[in-house]
């Protein structure tokens, strides 16, 4: 081994008690750091997924300008077309929807609502649904009267429970008042109460029936076998519709704020990391500081038989760099166990934070760690922490060599 | 061929309240190839300040510093790093070993930076610590376990390893007993003889006086008395 490394490596437990001081305070900065990021990478991505899972899939077709102004009026006319461009694609899943806004009524009280109506065969394989029906079933295939699936929150509100009739009303194509009972055959529960309480959902004829649509609906929704793929199958999508009255909106789309606080992310992230570390680093600088002038001897004695002053510099970077990956691994070995046991188990948050569904991500959160996070601390620290001994360390190789031999 | 030449060397030190201490005063020194040369002088007189100069850790104020034919003053810090590990070994008074080097290793130092093989390492620290006496147990124990007269050794054994043609050696038997520091010299005086490797001692010791084949003496930072046994 390399004589320099050698003396580095050996200076590191010279001061074992130091060294720990300066490892454990790196080993803190990175769990912090960690914690920090894999609670709002989780965060992020429960968002995601419930814009996902909740509101349509992977990918919406709809018509022109519905995603910024539901209206009745803005509906596909010839969804023949959409689904035969549809069928062409591989890999996903589809189900069409309609979409309106209106009321639902219950024999005490009345409230806004989106009734969706689905295709009970094919809806189950975008949204989740089918999957969160707390109470009662799900709509069948082809029941004999007009059923409905409504929100927990929801029923709570109109008072009402399984079995019991509902009235949902709207303002159809021709501006009349159009109505229909539905009798509540499930009650769903998801992430987000704030969706329970508006969203429901009945069988499409229906759904048609009441707006007076006849064959026409409001969108496809698509999900992904690969999700990677969203942005190129919605650009083959909006080529192979190129002239239709129609807008391809991809997920990202249709959540522009959680779009873009995924962006600025990695920027904010950044922003943290350096606040913590040069908070850390001053410290580091401090102790080289000391270190220095305690060894200001064999600096001189080093010099005095023939090493480089720059050697002397590369000593003490590499002895900062050996501090500063046991600090690392410290830091992310305590961090991969306590949050990586979290990222499995989930930790609930709901004694403190029962405001998080209104986020639409649960009470629990999946801490999850992302390998663009834990590559930007390895770097950002290394070159904070070397930053902060660069001053030492060109200090120490400027002495003259016959001060450092005199200095006792 | 002249391998040391000192023309009117001067070394004003500030002491700590700036009055001037001239602690080497015009010198003018001339020191041959092959010589073996002793500094002697009472303490103060100026040696180590001398020895400093001629191995380039110290600036003089005023005057010429050549040794093995290169103007030390003109050198920059990196080419006197270079110089001093491929010319020079040095001896210090006192204080000489890497702390966190084991007795082996503070020897083979200069061997490793000189990109010796391991092997050649082992066999010449093999063979200088026997002809120092020093123990192969204490081959492997760092210098605070090492006694002083036994980290001088050392010192020693690093500065004779890596064959250099000058060898400085300031007071390098006051640490030692006077049979250790006998042997010392003897093994020091072979060098020479065979090698043609030139030494320049400080010392207050009798002893290295007596083999020295050149004694020069000073006081005041001036040279008073040179004398040549040969
Ligand atoms: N860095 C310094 N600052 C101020 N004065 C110094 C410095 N170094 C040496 N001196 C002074 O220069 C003079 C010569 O010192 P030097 O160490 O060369 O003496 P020496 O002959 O080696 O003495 P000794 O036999 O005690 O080792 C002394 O008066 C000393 O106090
Ligand atoms: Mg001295």
């Amino acid at each position: 081994m390399n004589i320099i490394l050698k003396i580095a490596w050996r200076n590191v437990w010279r001061n074992p008690r130091r060294s720990l001081v300066l490892i454990s305070s790196i080993a803190v900065g990175v769990f912090g750091y960690m914690g920090t990021t894999a609670f709002s990478r989780g965060f992020l991505n429960q968002m995601v997924d419930s814009t996902i899972d909740l509101g349509g899939g992977h990918i919406t077709i709809s018509a022109r300008g519905f995603h910024e102004n539901p209206n009745i009026n803005l509906f596909i006319a010839e969804p023949q077309r959409t689904e035969s461009v549809l069928r062409q694609t591989p890999g996903i899943r589809t189900a069409p929807l309609v979409s309106l806004s209106g009321m639902v009524n219950s024999s005490e009280t009345a409230a806004g609502a989106i009734i969706n109506g689905i295709d009970p065969e094919h809806e189950p394989g975008i949204t989740v649904i089918s999957r969160s029906i707390a109470e009662g079933r799900y709509l069948g295939a082809a029941p004999a009267r007009p059923e409905i699936v409504v929100g927990v929150e929801l029923a709570k509100k109109l008072n009402v429970t399984l079995g019991e009739k509902i009235v949902l009303m709207i303002s159809d194509l021709d501006n009349n008042i159009s109505s229909g009972a539905y009798r509540i055959c499930g009650l769903y529960q998801v992430s987000s109460k704030e969706f329970e309480k508006v969203n429901v959902y009945i069988s499409m004829p229906e759904a048609q029936k009441l707006a007076g649509y006849g064959s026409a609906i409001t969108a496809c929704n698509i999900r992904l076998e690969d999700p990677e793929k969203v942005l190129d199958i919605a650009h083959s999508f909006s080529t192979a519709l190129e002239g239709e009255p129609l807008e391809v909106l991809t997920w990202r789309d249709r959540n522009k704020l959680l779009e873009m606080a995924i962006a600025t992310y990695d920027y904010s992230l950044l922003l943290t990391l350096i606040i913590l570390f040069t908070a850390i680093a001053f410290s580091i600088a401090n102790a080289f500081l000391m270190v220095i002038y305690e060894r200001i001897q064999e600096f001189g004695i080093m010099m005095a038989n023939g090493v480089l002053p720059r050697k002397i510099r590369g000593m003490l970077y590499t002895e900062t760099f050996f501090i500063t990956l046991l600090g690392l691994a410290m830091g992310f070995v305590a961090s991969f166990t306590v949050f990586g046991y979290w990222s499995v188990a989930g930790l609930d948050l709901s004694n403190f934070a029962s405001g998080l569904s209104t986020f639409g991500v649960g009470t629990t959160i999946y801490p999850a760690f992302v390998t663009y996070d834990i590559v930007l601390a390895i770097v950002v620290i290394n070159i904070i922490v070397l930053a902060s001994v660069l001053y030492p360390s060109i200090k120490a190789s400027r002495f003259e060599v016959v001060d450092a031999i005199r200095f006792v | 061929m002249n391998t040391v030449e000192l023309s009117r060397v001067t070394k004003i030190y500030q002491d700590k309240n700036k009055i001037p201490v001239k602690a080497v005063d015009g010198v003018d020194l001339e020191i041959q190839a092959g010589e073996f040369t002793a500094i002697a002088g009472p303490s103060g007189s100026g040696k180590t300040t001398l020895l400093n100069i001629i191995g380039g850790l110290d600036k003089p104020t005023s005057g010429g510093v050549q040794v093995g034919g290169q103007d030390l003053t003109a050198l920059s810090r990196d080419k006197l790093a270079e110089f001093r590990l491929n010319t020079l070994g040095f001896i210090f008074q006192a204080y000489n070993l890497i702390p966190v080097l084991t007795a082996e290793e503070n020897a083979e130092f200069m061997l490793l930076l000189q990109g010796v093989s391991a092997q050649e390492r082992h066999t010449r620290v093999k063979q200088e610590f026997a002809e120092l006496g020093i123990a192969a147990e204490l081959m492997h124990r760092r210098p605070n376990e090492l006694s002083g007269g036994q980290q001088q050794r050392v010192a020693v054994a690093r500065a004779l390893v890596s064959h250099p043609q000058l060898i400085l050696a300031d007071e390098p038997t006051a640490n030692l007993d006077s049979k250790t520091g006998s042997v010392l010299l003897d093994k020091m005086k072979e060098m020479n003889e065979k090698k043609g490797v030139t030494f320049i001692f400080s010392t207050h010791d009798p002893m290295v006086m007596q083999r020295a084949r050149r004694l020069i003496t000073l006081k005041d930072g001036k040279i008073v008395e040179d004398v040549n046994h040969r």
